[in-house]
C-alpha cells in the first residue's frame, strides 16, 4: 500500500494547497488594485528649435519641465520641429501613440500647418500659442507679453536721446504687432516725442537679417534704443557692438554691458503650470482663450542695467502697479499709424481681439523696408 | 517509531500547526476583507466624483443661461444704443425683484445705469472689461453676473446682475439633486454662498469636525489636478462621501457630502455576500486543514500499528520456529538420557544407583513435562490443537493422578485426600489425555503452592442429558491463595504471581493458560475460589459423554511407589523387531529398554540398511525413525513398501519421531505409518506398542520380581530440615553426612571472620560472609539459619549499595546491629546440630 499522507508528503501537499488557493487570490487583489491605479497624465510638446539652446526654446522647455514635475506629469519632447516642413503632423502622431493626453504647440505657425489634423484627435487636447485657428479641442493660450512690452517702451522711451527706437521684428502677424502696438504706447506714455521704427525680418530664426536689419536701424534711422521680437539675440550682439541700449527679448542675457537695460520675460512655469492644472482639472474647453498677465507675475522686466536711473525705474514701477490694477493698456482714444481710430473713448480693445485680430500699427509707429 | 498515543507533545504538534493555518487564514481573511472595503470605497468615490462632475456641469449650465440672458441683453442694446433702451432692458432683467439689482458700468467705474460696483469686492469684474463673461461672488453683496457690451468691435460698456444672497438658495439651490445628500456651492476660499435649504449651526458644525475639514482638506488637493474628487470619511458623525467641484470660470466651488449608507447600502449587499463567501471558504479550508491533520494523524498511527503488527509476527515466527527447533533438539537429547537412565534402573542392584537414577529420571521427566507445557502451548497458539474423543475408564485416570500425586504431597508432609462419589459413571468417552493433564494442574499446583497442610481432590458428577454427564473436579489446597485481583491474570501466558515468594517454584508459567483452554476446548469451566494466605479451591466441570451404565463405586487407592522398579508388561521371546535410527545411543536405549521383555531386537542405523535388512530376514515389528541423513523416515517407508523382495510386507511400521509439534502424527499415518512414538521413548508407551499390535499369543506373562525395599533416615532435628537437606544431597545419605560435618567444622573459622568485619564495620566483606552463610546452611536443611543469614545479606547490600538513600543506609545499619547477634547465635546452635546429625547417620 503507498502512503499518500505520510509526514514528508503532507507538507508538500499543505504547501501545493497553499499555492493553489493563496496565488490566484493575491493576484487577484492586485489586478483589482492596478485597475484602480490612475494611469500616468503624459504631456506632448513640439517645439521649433533645439531645447538646449537658450532663447525662446530652452525657456520654454524649463517652464514645461517643471510644470510637469510639479504635476507629477510625463513630459514626451519633440524638439527641432521645423514649421510648414510636414514634421509637425508626424509629431503630433508619434505622440498620440505614444499617450499624450494634451499636445503643445509651442510655435506660432504649427497650429495654422495642422489646423485640419487637429479635429482627427477629438480626445487629444491640443494646446496653441497662436490665437489664429481655432478648434472644439484646442486652446488659445498666451502671456500678456504686451503688457511688458509696455513697460519696456516706457522705459525706452525714457532713455532715448534720439528719440528714434529701433525694433527688429519677424513677421506682422497679431502677437507682433500687438508687442509693437504696447511698446509704442509705452514709449509714447513717457516720451510723446519719440517714434518707433520697425523692421521686419520675415522670420523667427534668421540672425544675418536680424543683425543686418539692426545696424541698419542704428545707421540708418539713428536708432539709440533698440528691442527685437525674434527667437533669437542677433540684434542685442549688434547693439552691444555699436554702443546702442537695448532690451533683450524672452532671455536673461549675461555678459552684456550697461546697454543691456533689461529683459522682457515671462514665467514659462508659471505658465505652463496653469494651463497644465487646467488641463488635468478639465476646465481647458470652458475658455476659448487663456491669457496670464501681470498680475499674476507671469509677465515682467529683468533686473535693470546701472545706467537706468532710480526715477526711471520708479516710474515704471508706477506704471506696472497701473497694470496689476486691471489698466487696460489698449483702452481710450487709440489710432494707427494711418490714422484710423481703433479705440474710441471710454471703450477697450477685448481680449478677443488683441489675440485674434491686430493687423494695424499704432500711430507713433514707422516701418522701414 | 515514535509513540502516537496523545502524548502531550504530540497534542502540541497538532494543535501548533492548526493554529498556524487558523492565523493564516484568518489574517488571509482580514487582508481580504479590507481590500475589498477599500476597493469598495475607491469605487464609489470614483463614482461620486464623476457625479460630482456632472453636477458641476449642471450648475455651470446655469449661470452659463444667466450669462446668455445677459449676453442677450448686452447685445440688444450694442444695436440699440440709447438710454431709453437700457433702462428698459435693465427692468426687465430686474423682474421686479427687490433682491435682484441691475446695472450699467461704465470702463472708468461709473455708472451708467444702476449701482456702482467695486472691483475691489468681485475681483473678477475688470475680466468683462476685457470683453469676457463674469461669474463672481462677493460675501455680502451677492452673485454676481456681468458681460461687456461691445461697440465696433470693441468692449463699451459692462451690464450686470447681482442676487442678493438671500435668494441664491431658490435660485440656485441644488437640493434635488438627492435627497439623502447635502449640496452647497461656496467660494473657493470656503465662504458658503449657495447653503441648502436647511443649512444651519448643526450643519456648520459638521463642517467644523476635524476629521470632515480634513477630508475636504484632501479633496482640496485633489481638485488642484482634478475636475472633482469624492473621499470616503469616516468621523464621530458617522460615515459620509465628501465630494466637491470646482465651477470653471468662477471663483466657486460646489461642496457636498452624502451618507455612507445612501450611496453604500446596495452595493454593501454585494459586499456582504463576498464577506460571507469568504468566510464560508475559510471555514471549509479549516475543516479541510483539520481533516487532513486528522488523516495524517491516523495514517502515521496505522503506520505505526503495521509496522508493530509486523514486528510482533515475524517475532512470533521466530518464536514458534525456535519451538519447533527446541522440540526437536530437546527431545533428543532428553531421549538418549531417559533411555540411559531406565536401562540403570533396570540393571542396577546397588540402592545408590537407583537412588541417583530415580532422582535422575525424576528431573528428566520434569524437563519433559516443561517442554510438553511449551508445546502444548505452541500447538493451541496455532490453532492446530485437538481434541482426540476416545473410551476410557474414569477409574484409571484418578488412579494415575492419585498415584502421581500422593508422593509428592506427602514428601512436602502434606495430607493428599481423595474423595469420590460412588455414583459417577466409571465408563466415558472424551479426551482422558487432556482431563488427565487439566487434573494434574490443578493438583501440581496444588501441592507447589502449599507449605502446610493439605490437598484435598474430590470428583463429583452432575447429570446434563440422558447419557451426558458434567465431570467435576475440585482441588482444595491450604496454600498461599490468590489475591482477588490476580484472579483475572491468572490465565494471562507465563504469568506467575508472588515472583519473590514463589521463585523457588518451578514452572513455566503456562500451565493454567494451557488447562483453561483445554477448558474452553472440551467447552467445560473452571471456577476459583480464594482467600489470600489461607488456601484456593479450584474447580473444573467438563461435559462427558456416558458409554456404559457401570458405576465407579467405592474407589480403592492402590498402593503405589514411585520408586517402583520397572517390570516388563511382557515377555516375548519368539518376537523379532527393527529399530532403525540414525543416532546410536539411541538405537542402545531401544535395545536396552526392551531387553527385559526378551524381544530380539535388531538395529540399522541408515535407511539404507534398514532396507537391506528387510530383504533378508522377516520382523513383527518395525521402528523407523523419522529424520535421518540421506534417506529419511517417510522415504524409507515408501521405498519398503514398494520393495518386492521385502519379507516384513504387513508387519506395522511405527515411526519414531522428536518432532512433537502438533500435526505430526496426521502427517506420519497419511504418509503410510501404522502408528507413531514420540521421543524420548517411554518404555510403557513402547509396551503398549507391542500389545496393540502383535498377536495375544506371542506374549507372555512375565515372572514376578521382588521390588527392592527403600529405607529413609529418621532423625528428628529442631534447625534442619532433614528431608530438604537430603534433597540437597540428592538423596545421598553419605554426601548429605559429608556436608554437614563439614558445615559443623568450618564454623568456627566463619564465625570469627563474621564477628570480625561486623566489629570493623567492613559491611562490603561482612556482606559477602552472610551471603555464603545463607547458602551452605541451606544446602544442610538448615532453613531457620539461612532465612536470617538472608535478612542480614539484604540490609547489608542496601548499606553498601551506591544507589540507597541515607535514611535506608541508616536502618539497614541499625537492622544489622540489632539481628546480627541473634543470628550467629543461631549459626552456633545449627552447627552443634548438624554435628550431632552427621554422628547419628
Amino acid at each position: 500500500m503507498k502512503h499518500i499522507f505520510n509526514a514528508k508528503n503532507f507538507n508538500l501537499i499543505a504547501a501545493a494547497i497553499s499555492l493553489i488557493v493563496f496565488v490566484p487570490l493575491i493576484m487577484l487583489v492586485f489586478s483589482f488594485m492596478k485597475s484602480f491605479e490612475e494611469r500616468q497624465e503624459k504631456v506632448g510638446f513640439i517645439i521649433l528649435g533645439d531645447i538646449h539652446v537658450a532663447g525662446w526654446n530652452e525657456s520654454h522647455y524649463k517652464g514645461i519641465k517643471a510644470a510637469c514635475e510639479n504635476f507629477g506629469v510625463k513630459l514626451l519632447v519633440r524638439d527641432k520641429v521645423k514649421e510648414n516642413s510636414g514634421q509637425c503632423p508626424i509629431a503630433i502622431k508619434d505622440l498620440v501613440q505614444n499617450g499624450a493626453g494634451m499636445i503643445f504647440l509651442a510655435s506660432y505657425s504649427y497650429s495654422i500647418e495642422v489646423q485640419n489634423l487637429v479635429g482627427d484627435y477629438p480626445s487629444t487636447a491640443f494646446a496653441t500659442n497662436s490665437a489664429e485657428v481655432h478648434a472644439r479641442n484646442m486652446t488659445a493660450y498666451f502671456v500678456r507679453m504686451y503688457q511688458a512690452r509696455y513697460l519696456a517702451g516706457a522705459l525706452a522711451g525714457m532713455k532715448t536721446k534720439s528719440n528714434v527706437i529701433g525694433y527688429v521684428a519677424a513677421m506682422s502677424n497679431t502677437e507682433v504687432n500687438r508687442g509693437i502696438n504696447a511698446f509704442t504706447l509705452g514709449v509714447l506714455r513717457t516720451n510723446p516725442n519719440a517714434k518707433v521704427v520697425v523692421m521686419w525680418t520675415g522670420s523667427w530664426q534668421d540672425e544675418e537679417t536680424e543683425a543686418a536689419h539692426a545696424q541698419r536701424l542704428i545707421e540708418e534711422a539713428g536708432a539709440d534704443v533698440l528691442t527685437y521680437h525674434q527667437d533669437e539675440n542677433a540684434t542685442a550682439q549688434v547693439a552691444e557692438k555699436f554702443g546702442v541700449d537695448f532690451i533683450a527679448y524672452n532671455e536673461i542675457l549675461s555678459g552684456y554691458s550697461e546697454h543691456y537695460l533689461t529683459s522682457v520675460v515671462c514665467r514659462w512655469d508659471l505658465y505652463y503650470t496653469d494651463i497644465i492644472q487646467r488641463y488635468l482639472k478639465g476646465e481647458l474647453n470652458s475658455v476659448k482663450n487663456h491669457w496670464l498677465g501681470i498680475d499674476r507675475g507671469a509677465v515682467m522686466l529683468s533686473d535693470y542695467s546701472p545706467s537706468v536711473t532710480k526715477e526711471m525705474i520708479s516710474r515704471v514701477n508706477s506704471l506696472k502697479q497701473e497694470l496689476v490694477n486691471n489698466k487696460q493698456i489698449f483702452s481710450g482714444e487709440i489710432y494707427d499709424n494711418a490714422g484710423q481710430l481703433r479705440c474710441a473713448k471710454g471703450e477697450a480693445i477685448s481680449d478677443d481681439t488683441l489675440l485674434e485680430n491686430i493687423g494695424w500699427l499704432v500711430r507713433g509707429v514707422e516701418v522701414l523696408e | 517509531m515514535s509513540d502516537f498515543s496523545l502524548n502531550e507533545k504530540y497534542v502540541k504538534k497538532i494543535v501548533m500547526q492548526f493554529a498556524t493555518v487558523l492565523v493564516i487564514l484568518i489574517w488571509v481573511g482580514l487582508f481580504m476583507s479590507s481590500e475589498v472595503n477599500h476597493l469598495l470605497n475607491a469605487t464609489l468615490e470614483k463614482m461620486i466624483a464623476r457625479q460630482t462632475s456632472d453636477m458641476s456641469i449642471v450648475a455651470e449650465e446655469r449661470f452659463a443661461q444667466e450669462l446668455a440672458e445677459l449676453r442677450l441683453a448686452a447685445e440688444y442694446l450694442e444695436r440699440h444704443p440709447g438710454t431709453a433702451a437700457e433702462e428698459n432692458f435693465l427692468s426687465i432683467l430686474k423682474a421686479g425683484n427687490e433682491n435682484i439689482s441691475v446695472g450699467l458700468l461704465r470702463l472708468n467705474d461709473t455708472a451708467i445705469h444702476g449701482k456702482v460696483l467695486s472691483k475691489w469686492d468681485f475681483l473678477r469684474l475688470p475680466m468683462a472689461y476685457r470683453g469676457n463673461g463674469v461669474v463672481d461672488y462677493c460675501a455680502g453683496k451677492g452673485l454676481l453676473f456681468a458681460v461687456p457690451v461691445m461697440r465696433g468691435g470693441n468692449v463699451h460698456s459692462v451690464i450686470y446682475r447681482l442676487y442678493d444672497e438671500k435668494v441664491l438658495t431658490e435660485l440656485f439651490g441644488l437640493g434635488e439633486y438627492n435627497s439623502e445628500g447635502r449640496l452647497l456651492i461656496q467660494e473657493r476660499n470656503g465662504q458658503v454662498i449657495v447653503p441648502y435649504k436647511d443649512y444651519n449651526e448643526a450643519e456648520k458644525s459638521f463642517f467644523i469636525n476635524d476629521s470632515i475639514r480634513y477630508g475636504f482638506k484632501v479633496i482640496r488637493d485633489n481638485l488642484k489636478t482634478r475636475r472633482s474628487s469624492a473621499i470616503y470619511c469616516e468621523s464621530s458623525a458617522g460615515n459620509f462621501f465628501l465630494f466637491a467641484t470646482d465651477l470653471p470660470q468662477t471663483n466657486c466651488s460646489m461642496v457636498g457630502y452624502i451618507p455612507w449608507a445612501a450611496v453604500a447600502g446596495d452595493i454593501f449587499k454585494i459586499y456582504n455576500l463576498l464577506l460571507i463567501g469568504g468566510t464560508l471558504i475559510l471555514i471549509v479550508m479549516a475543516f479541510a486543514s483539520a481533516y487532513l491533520f486528522v488523516v495524517r494523524t491516523k495514517a502515521e498511527e496505522s503506520d505505526a500499528l503495521r509496522e508493530a503488527k509486523e514486528a510482533a509476527v515475524a517475532a512470533n515466527n521466530a518464536k514458534s520456529s525456535f519451538l519447533a527447533n527446541m522440540s526437536h533438539e530437546i527431545r533428543t537429547p532428553i531421549n538418549a538420557i531417559v533411555g540411559m537412565n531406565e536401562m540403570i534402573l533396570r540393571e542396577s542392584d546397588n540402592p545408590d544407583i537407583i537412588n541417583y537414577a530415580q532422582n535422575a529420571a525424576a528431573a528428566s521427566d520434569s524437563l519433559l513435562s516443561l517442554i510438553n507445557d511449551i508445546l502444548d502451548f505452541s500447538k493451541i497458539e496455532s490453532g492446530k490443537f485437538e481434541i482426540v474423543e476416545e473410551d476410557y475408564k474414569l477409574g484409571d485416570v484418578i488412579k494415575s493422578l492419585v498415584n502421581m500425586m500422593r508422593p509428592r504431597a506427602e514428601k512436602k508432609n502434606l495430607s493428599f485426600s481423595l474423595k469420590v462419589n460412588p455414583a459417577t459413571k466409571n465408563l466415558l468417552c472424551g479426551d482422558s489425555v487432556r482431563i488427565r493433564q487439566i487434573a494434574l494442574n490443578f493438583l501440581s499446583n496444588a501441592v507447589k503452592y502449599t507449605k502446610v497442610g493439605e490437598v484435598e481432590f474430590i470428583i463429583d458428577n452432575e447429570p446434563l442429558a440422558a447419557d451426558w454427564i458434567n465431570l467435576r473436579f475440585t482441588v482444595k489446597d491450604t496454600g498461599i491463595g490468590i489475591r482477588d485481583e490476580d484472579i483475572p491474570r491468572l490465565f494471562n501466558d507465563f504469568e506467575r504471581f508472588d515472583a519473590k515468594k514463589n521463585k523457588n517454584i518451578e514452572g513455566t508459567g503456562l500451565g493454567l493458560a494451557i488447562t483453561n483452554k483445554l477448558v474452553q476446548m472440551m467447552n467445560g469451566k473452571i471456577e476459583i475460589a480464594s482467600v489470600y494466605g489461607e488456601g484456593s479451591t479450584f474447580s473444573v466441570t467438563i461435559p462427558q459423554k456416558v458409554v456404559g451404565d457401570e458405576l465407579i463405586g467405592e474407589f480403592k487407592e492402590s498402593p503405589s511407589s514411585t520408586h517402583e522398579k520397572y517390570k516388563p508388561a511382557f515377555v516375548a521371546p519368539d518376537v523379532e523387531i527393527l529399530v532403525v535410527d540414525d543416532n546410536e545411543m539411541n538405537l542402545l536405549v531401544a535395545v536396552n529398554l526392551l531387553r527385559a521383555t526378551q524381544v530380539k531386537v535388531d538395529t540399522a542405523s541408515s535407511g539404507m540398511t534398514c532396507l537391506k535388512k528387510l530383504a533378508e530376514r522377516h520382523y513383527d515389528l518395525i521402528f523407523l525413525d523419522q529424520m535421518m541423513p540421506s534417506l529419511d523416515g517417510i522415504e524409507t517407508l515408501k521405498m519398503a513398501l514398494a520393495m518386492d523382495n521385502n519379507l516384513s510386507k504387513g508387519s506395522p511400521m511405527i515411526a519414531l519421531t522428536a518432532n512433537a509439534i502438533s500435526g505430526t502424527k496426521e502427517k506420519l499415518i497419511a504418509e503410510g505409518f501404522t502408528d507413531y512414538l514420540s521421543k524420548p521413548i517411554d518404555v510403557r508407551l513402547m509396551e503398549q506398542m507391542f500389545m496393540k499390535y502383535l498377536p495375544k499369543e506371542k506374549l507372555r506373562t512375565p515372572t514376578q520380581e521382588k521390588p527392592s525395599p527403600e529405607e529413609k533416615p529418621a532423625v528428628e532435628s529442631k534447625l534442619i530440615n532433614v528431608d530438604l537437606g537430603l534433597e540437597y544431597s540428592a538423596g545421598m545419605t553419605d554426601m548429605y553426612k559429608e556436608l554437614l560435618l563439614t558445615f559443623s567444622n568450618l564454623k568456627a573459622d566463619k564465625l570469627q571472620k563474621l564477628q570480625e568485619t561486623f566489629e570493623a564495620g567492613d559491611w562490603k566483606n561482612y556482606t559477602v560472609y552472610v551471603h555464603s552463610l545463607k547458602s551452605t546452611a541451606l544446602s544442610i536443611g538448615g532453613e531457620k539459619t539461612s532465612a536470617a543469614a538472608k535478612e542480614l545479606e539484604m540490609a547489608g547490600k542496601i548499606l553498601t549499595a551506591a544507589t540507597s538513600t541515607e535514611l535506608e543506609k541508616h536502618e539497614s545499619l541499625e537492622y544489622i546491629k540489632q539481628n546480627h547477634a541473634a543470628a550467629m547465635k543461631l549459626y552456633e546452635l545449627l552447627a552443634e546440630e548438624a554435628k550431632t546429625l552427621s554422628d547419628s547417620l
